[in-house]
């Protein structure tokens, strides 16, 4: 098990998640699930520009996390895992993956149909049905944006209980 | 007429550079530095899109979109919009561009500018002023240099954002700024070694506590193999005698 971080993170590999998790968690490599950076050659170059060379990043469509998720969870070293939005987490979640994992919510921000739970948080309707079938397949959903931030549970932000 | 017929003058440039000091201005959750990146590239859009409105209120819509990058190199976002507007690039790749660009520029500014540049200038300012300069003179010194470094990286990330466009990404992928964040992280240990050392001197030497300086240097030698051993510990104590090394120097001044 050396995938140690799953993060949903609009912004993706970004200062928080490379400097603030990334160094604090000693991070060697990222697993990006994401369709359409999976086959965006530019888009990766742009995304990855910011990590050191000697860490790792693997651009993979949901698909495919699926099916090499146990090959990307025994590499040597520690990796994390992030997706862009709450959808691609619950596929995972739902293919079972998830079972002994808590998964990081770090930022979605505002849109015009998002609704404000944290600073850092914004949520569609659509949005608090993928955290709530997330928290169910997982060992919990919490939210936070750095490592020194404060843990807020899932059931702070939306009503879990259906 | 508009896009890529359009030459852009130099006054143009430097207007919209010049706004980018101001690219905080308006920040907020929602759209964090957004409003900041339009109205600095709003000179560049302006002399792309003249004549015709209803491309550059497209556009100026486009660039108030949700964004955040380091401060600094946002100037380099700036001048690729810019220039993905002149090259009449189609808007769902601008946006694409957009996302994608707020990422590394925070993690390359936050750990060149914030990680590296920032200490040193600070370290610099207090070694100096520890060493002998006025208080007045050690601000200045740490005001220049640290200007020096952030004005430079402003007019080398606009300048290659706008040559480099949509390939900002290999551009930013092994940039000067990044192997330097790299090679002044021992110039910063080497700065905070050395600020430590004349701290632990003067607190040494106003101190009433029977502490030799040999006595002292040997607590070093010891901490710092502690620390080289467990670094993340080590950090940690590195960090809480930094700052109470200070605190023990003012309240030796203070008890005389």
């Amino acid at each position: 098990m050396t995938l140690i971080l799953f993060r949903i993170d609009e912004r993706l590999l970004h200062g928080q998640v490379i400097v603030g998790w990334g160094m604090r968690l000693g991070i060697d490599y990222y697993v990006v699930v994401d369709d359409d950076l999976s086959t965006s050659d530019w888009e990766q170059d742009i995304y990855s520009a910011g990590l050191a060379d000697r860490t790792e990043v693997d651009f993979v469509s949901v698909a495919d996390a699926v099916e090499r998720f146990q090959e990307m969870d025994s590499r040597d070293g520690r990796g994390a895992l992030l997706t862009r939005g709450t959808a691609e987490m619950r596929s995972l979640a739902e293919a079972g993956l998830l079972s002994d994992r808590r998964v990081n919510l770090g930022g979605l921000h505002g849109t015009d149909c998002r609704r404000r739970v944290l600073t850092y948080v914004h949520l569609s309707p659509a949005d608090e049905q993928d955290l709530k079938a997330i928290h169910l397949k997982s060992n919990g959903v919490t939210a936070r944006d750095l490592p020194v931030g404060r843990e807020v549970g899932l059931e702070d932000l939306v009503d879990v209980v259906e | 007429m508009g896009g890529a017929h359009v030459r852009l003058l130099r006054s143009d440039h430097l207007a919209a550079w010049s706004r980018t000091f101001a690219i905080q201005g308006s920040w907020n959750y929602s759209t964090m530095v957004g409003a900041g990146i339009a109205y600095a590239v709003l000179p560049l859009l302006r002399r792309i899109h003249a004549g015709d409105p209803v491309r550059l209120r497209e556009s100026v819509e486009r660039s108030m979109r949700p964004f955040n990058g380091h401060p600094y190199l946002c100037a380099m976002a700036v001048a690729a919009l810019g220039r993905l507007e002149q090259d009449e690039v189609d808007p769902q790749t601008i946006e694409k561009f957009r996302t994608a660009l707020r990422g590394p520029l925070g993690t390359v500014g936050d750990r060149a500018v914030w990680g590296q540049w920032r200490p040193i200038c600070v370290l610099v300012g207090t070694l100096s002023f520890l060493l002998g300069a006025s208080a007045g003179w050690s601000a200045v010194a740490f005001l220049v240099l640290y200007n020096a470094g952030h004005v430079a990286v402003r007019v080398w990330a606009y300048v290659k954002g706008w040559q480099a466009g949509l390939e900002v990404g290999r551009l930013l992928k092994g940039a000067w700024l990044e192997r330097w964040a790299e090679r002044l992280w021992p110039v910063n240990i080497l700065l905070t070694g050395g600020v430590a050392l004349v701290l632990a001197d003067v607190v040494v030497s106003q101190s009433t506590v029977p502490l030799a300086s040999v006595a002292l240097l040997g607590m070093g030698a010891i901490g710092a193999l502690l620390a080289f051993r467990f670094p993340r510990q080590g950090g940690r104590a590195a960090a809480f005698l930094l700052v109470i090394a200070p605190l023990l120097w003012l309240l030796g001044g203070l008890t005389g």
